[in-house]
């Protein structure tokens, strides 16, 4: 007994390590990000872990924010599907405030979890940027934290997933926290109030209400960018005109790991909401800046290039001067789709009634959180299911005197009972007909009294149409 | 690398393949070597140059001065080892702080700052192993070691090399040359040590926590809260060094090698003396053996007994940091000996005193001991005089109303903890070190299972807390 109670030690480790999980797993403990220091990315990676466990990866979308939450793979994948007459998989991993150098990042964590066919980068152009790191950045945070010392070692970042990844090590803050404190002290995070598909893709329904700020704050982004000199521009002066070197060297070294993998690289250009939203930018020198910005990044990626020059977005896709919402999302997505492909989509016409232009800015009725939705009501499918964001960012709804309110075209509320039906789940019975039918619809979540109703924070989730 | 890191986990055990299967104490003690610098070198391989410059330097000043018996050359030779020492110190350590002490009496030096000077990790720990080793040889305890490799395994020796304890030749040489076997004794009480000072670094670390909002932002922190962050501060302190002296040695014992103890439940001590015969023994036995001793000790009467003290320990204070911080807080220490050694001898010429004042004069003097020890580490904790001289502000506040904060029953429970830990501690210390150790299976089962315990409640804490450097490594 005496010999092998030296073993007790490593045993002992290991039956509370398998009893920790067991318990922690059943707790809903959030995950404080400590592998990465970036939460909404690890919750993406345990996504895409999870996504690449029901098939083949045909393509992992990279990008910032601008991807996060205008882009949809779901879409894309729906729409390849079709094209291709096979299924067909794309994950959206884009994380905000990524760069080219936090790509490549994000690209060697992805590659531990799952092989993918594709790269593509849904980037918008943008001003050359510093060659400091900032101490902002997701590069920053992700060579702080235990991951950094993984990166270039695929071996290891494997092995550190694994031991990440258990129950007892990814929720050990908030087990700490309750055991200390008695309650979490992790603080809700703005990217806490937007739900993450299966497909990763981030979803926004807010949608912009002033156009006239948002076209001033165009005017800026056009003249941020601007084009080299065709005449007397090399190469290497084209790329610096753009990048600067930490981008430079990290596209090389993506287009090394990628040659290396077997993926082929794409770009889709993206750019920030004001330059989409109503009609395109037909600024000659923004456009030519534009054209050679992406030329160049794929000329040095290797990478085909999709653009559309003419993208046009209405204001209810766009939620605010850098982000398309969920609506806009999806109309890039078919845009750019149809670019690549070479085929056109039948797109519904919609009725655009520009559902906002009727918020008074003293309408109590309506916050942030104030959500465009289709209108897809109709003689079977009367009742609107919402369901919201469940996160710590999220306040617990009052349990009583919720109200669906949609926005009509005449400017008048429709006002009716929201019923809960599950967790964060609600429902109301609306009837349209009388109205005239209308595109979408400005939908939001109030609490009060008849004579006193107010806007509540509600982030949407997902909504339907239900008989 | 730090201890308690996937990393250093993985070097130990490709360490351990290739010690345990060299063959011959040569190729032992030169795998511990090439480990060793591995080891200090994953920092910063730039320090490594630093380190060997001493280890040279010491090594034939050594070996000079066991050829010759003229006091006058062993002088001469003990004079360039301390200098070298000394000089790699001043530059490195105290150089800005020197020139910054020319600024605040209004001579403009800005100049005259070596920025981007690297602070080498454990400088002062590896300086002070190497002057005493000099000294030694030179006062004749020690003889020259002969074999450079064997010499510079002993300062490069890697459990010890960047936060002590600072050894003695005497004491580690002889057991790196000949380390004793892994028995199953030794790796069980390697593992217990390792865990325990993994488990009491996840405590120094939850304190941190809690108390350094308080400390970087004192101006808006209220009268308790600075008074009870300062005792939070000295749990984790305590908690902080004494974990990774248990890291250490635990690490240490399972290679076959002894470290010596450097912390005994201090914090039950009931005089400032006591206090530094359980306070990071390594460097108070040294200071008294190298510095307070030089000076001449308590040789010379109660004035020179006294000066010579308050002198160690403002020089103790200064190896800490170079900051007039660090010169208060050894100041207070060398403030409290010499008030501690007045006490003890009016009392010797007094020994009339009933049994009764004597337990009260334990009981008040473990009291006010804590208390006082507590107060200075309010100066080693403030970065700056203003911070402290701000928080002194506070605490009189405090004393004028005071009030207590909230404090969740959780940290009451950690810090009940801590209590428990150095109770049985101590109580393993009054009982056990007597016997020499046998590890029966009951014991060792328990043991063992203690340590898989300390390692997972460890972890649990020390996940998700931003990593605290070991606040020892600055030195």
């Amino acid at each position: 007994m005496r010999n092998i109670s030296i073993f007790m030690a490593p045993f002992v480790v290991l039956m509370l390590i398998g009893l920790a999980n067991g318990m922690v797993s059943k707790c809903q403990f959030p995950s404080y990000g400590i592998w990465t220091g970036i939460r909404p990315l690890e919750n993406k990676i345990k996504l895409f872990d999870e996504f690449s466990k029901e098939g083949a990866v045909d393509a992992t979308i990279f990008g910032s924010s601008i991807a996060d939450f205008g882009f949809s793979s779901e879409k894309y994948s729906k729409l390849m599907s079709s094209f291709l007459g096979r299924p067909y998989r794309a994950f959206n991993f884009a994380t905000g405030g990524a760069e080219l150098t936090t790509i490549l990042q994000l690209y060697k964590i992805s590659r531990v979890l799952a092989q993918t066919k594709e790269i593509i980068l849904v980037m918008p152009a943008q001003w050359k940027r510093s060659n400091q790191i900032s101490i902002y950045s997701p590069d920053h945070l992700l060579n702080l934290s235990p991951i950094g010392n993984a990166l270039d070692n695929p071996t290891l970042l494997k092995i550190q997933k694994k031991i990440w990844s258990m129950p007892i090590i990814d929720k050990a803050p908030a087990l700490r926290d309750s055991l200390l404190f008695g309650d979490l002290t992790l603080v809700g995070e703005g990217m806490d109030t937007y739900e993450v598909n299966s497909y990763g893709d981030r979803i926004s329904f807010g949608a912009i209400k002033d156009n006239d700020k948002l076209m001033s704050l165009r005017d800026i982004y056009i003249a941020n960018i601007s084009p080299y000199n065709e005449l007397n521009s090399n190469s290497h002066n084209k790329l610096e005109h753009f990048f600067p070197q930490v981008d430079i060297d990290a596209m090389f070294e993506l287009r090394q790991l990628a040659k290396k993998d077997g993926v082929k690289l794409t770009i889709f250009a993206h750019g920030s909401a004001a330059t989409f939203i109503d009609l395109p930018i037909d600024d000659i020198e923004y456009k030519l800046a534009r054209s050679q910005y992406f030329e160049v990044m794929a000329n040095e990626l290797g990478a085909e290039l999709v653009m559309k020059d003419d993208i046009a977005i209405p204001s209810y896709g766009v939620m605010e001067d850098t982000h398309l919402n969920h609506h806009g999302a999806i109309l890039y997505t078919q845009q750019i789709f149809e670019q690549r492909s070479k085929s056109e989509i039948k797109l519904k016409k919609v009725k655009i009634n520009d559902p906002l232009k009727s918020i008074l800015n003293d309408d109590q009725t309506f916050n942030s959180w104030s959500a465009v939705i289709n209108n897809k009501q109709g003689p079977n499918k009367n009742t609107l299911r919402c369901r919201f964001v469940n996160s710590i960012a999220v306040p617990d709804f009052p349990l009583n005197d919720l109200y669906f309110a949609l926005r009509m075209t005449d400017g008048s509320d429709i006002i009716v009972p929201a019923v809960k039906v599950g967790k964060s789940t609600y429902e109301g019975q609306f009837d349209l007909e009388d109205y005239p039918k209308v595109g979408v619809l400005v939908f939001r979540l109030l609490y009060g009294t008849a004579t006193n109703l107010r806007a509540i924070p509600s982030p949407l989730a997902a909504y339907e149409w239900v008989k | 690398m730090l201890f308690h890191t996937l990393t250093f986990l993985i070097f130990f055990i490709v360490f351990c393949m290739f010690y345990f299967s060299a063959r011959g104490n040569a190729t032992r003690i030169a795998t511990l070597l090439v480990f060793s610098n591995i080891f200090y070198g994953w920092w910063d391989w730039r320090y490594l140059a630093l380190l060997w410059l001493t280890i040279i330097v010491d090594y034939f000043v050594a070996n000079a001065m066991g050829k010759t018996d003229s006091q006058r050359d062993r002088k001469f030779l003990i004079i360039i080892s301390i200098a070298t020492n000394l000089l790699i110190l001043a530059v490195f350590k105290y150089f800005n702080f020197f020139i910054s002490s020319f600024e605040t009496v209004g001579i403009e030096v800005s100049n005259w700052y070596l920025r981007e000077l690297l602070l080498p990790v454990g400088l002062s720990f590896y300086t002070f192993v190497s002057i005493s080793y000099t000294v030694d040889v030179y006062r004749k305890k020690q003889k020259p070691v002969k074999n450079i490799l064997e010499y510079a395994a002993f300062v490069c020796y890697f459990p010890q090399l960047v936060a002590g304890p600072i050894e003695r030749v005497g004491h580690l040489l002889p057991q790196i040359i000949t380390p004793l076997k892994p028995t199953r004794e030794r790796v069980s009480d390697g593992l217990f040590l390792f865990s325990l000072g993994f488990f009491q670094k996840s405590l120094a670390d939850t304190f941190a926590e809690l108390v350094n909002p308080i400390f970087n932002d004192l101006a808006i922190a209220s009268p308790e809260q600075v008074v009870f962050s300062i005792f939070g501060f000295g749990l984790q302190i305590y908690m902080d060094f004494s974990g990774y002296t248990n890291m250490a040695r635990g690490v240490s014992k399972v290679i076959g090698i002894e470290l010596m103890i450097n912390f005994k439940t201090p914090y039950f001590s009931l005089s400032p003396r006591e206090f530094w015969r359980r306070w990071h023994i390594s460097l108070s036995t040294w200071l008294r053996d190298y510095l307070y001793i030089s000076l001449g000790g308590s040789r010379k009467g109660l004035p020179r007994h006294l000066r010579n003290l308050v002198i160690t320990m403002i020089l103790g204070g200064l190896w800490h940091g170079a900051g007039f911080n660090f010169i208060i807080w050894g100041a207070l220490h060398g403030l409290y000996l010499s008030v501690d050694t007045m006490i003890e001898h009016r009392l010797t010429i007094r020994p009339y005193l009933s049994e009764n004042v004597k337990r009260l004069k334990l009981v008040l003097s473990g009291l006010i001991t804590f208390l006082v020890i507590n107060y200075t580490w309010l100066y080693f904790r403030c970065e700056t005089f203003s911070d402290a001289m701000l928080a002194n502000q506070k605490i009189i506040l405090w004393l004028n109303q005071p009030l207590f904060p909230e404090i969740y029953p959780g940290i009451l429970g950690l810090v009940l903890v801590v209590i428990m830990m150095d109770i049985i501690t101590r109580f393993h210390e009054e009982n056990d070190y007597k016997k020499p150790f046998e590890l029966t299976a009951a014991f060792a089962i328990i043991q063992n299972s203690a340590s898989g315990i300390l390692f997972v409640a460890g972890l649990v804490f020390l996940l998700g807390v931003p990593t605290q450097q070991f606040i020892y490594f600055q030195f």
